[in-house]
């Protein structure tokens, strides 16, 4: 146990942002649409009464998917002014945690068919893609820094 | 099958540091590391770059192993 959590938390997890000298800009930038998507997502899936800063779940839901239309395009813009390691460490994570998850929601899918397990959270793909995506980012980083 | 590289060698023959010559090809130190390592085999136009930079044939940087 110790041994893997020492793999998944060592000096190279989640990439040495030092090595993205160029773009910083486009990535805080990116980071807190981000986190304003969240926000905007926390509204969406807000079920009691007063919505929070005073948004309907619809308006909620319309501010997350700009904000991480947002998000996602600064952080293509970041990307693309990073060297070809970024590029093939992002290509494996990205690729690989795509795979996994879609594999993770058809199971869970067809468990919940069975009902064997819950219905499927709205935000659970999300959620489970990031989380995986981040854990083969750190495979990668150990593989290649 | 891993590929051989003669960049830390040709390096230290012009006197680069992995800073210097990592800023001269544009990419990271980290990444100049990697591939003198043996880790991370450079895509075909960072191997070009190299060449062109230690004004080298990229076959007497990059070779299969016999």
């Amino acid at each position: 146990m110790a041994s893997v959590l020492s793999s998944i938390f060592g000096s190279r997890v989640f990439y040495n942002w030092r090595m993205a000298k160029r773009g910083w800009p486009w990535l805080v930038a990116c980071l807190i649409a981000a986190a304003a998507a969240g926000a905007f997502g926390s509204v969406a899936r807000y079920s009691g009464h007063p919505a929070p800063f005073g948004l309907t779940r619809a308006e909620g839901l319309a501010g997350f998917v700009l904000l991480a239309i947002v998000a996602g395009l600064l952080w293509w813009r970041f990307s693309r002014l990073q060297d070809e390691m970024f590029h093939r460490i992002q290509s494996y994570s990205y690729g690989w945690g795509s795979a996994v998850t879609v594999a993770v929601l058809i199971v869970w899918g067809v468990a919940n068919g069975a009902t064997l397990a819950p219905p499927i959270d709205p935000f659970a793909p999300l959620l489970l893609f990031a989380v995986i995506k981040a854990f083969f980012w750190s495979i990668a980083t150990r593989k290649w820094l | 099958m891993a590929v051989t590289n003669r960049v830390r060698e040709l390096r230290g023959e012009r006197g680069l540091t992995q800073e210097g010559l990592a800023d001269l090809a544009h990419v990271s130190r980290q990444t100049i590391n990697s591939i003198e390592t043996g880790r991370f085999e450079p895509s075909l136009s960072l191997a070009l770059v190299l060449a062109r930079l230690f004004e080298t044939p990229v076959e007497r940087i990059f070779a299969l192993p016999e």
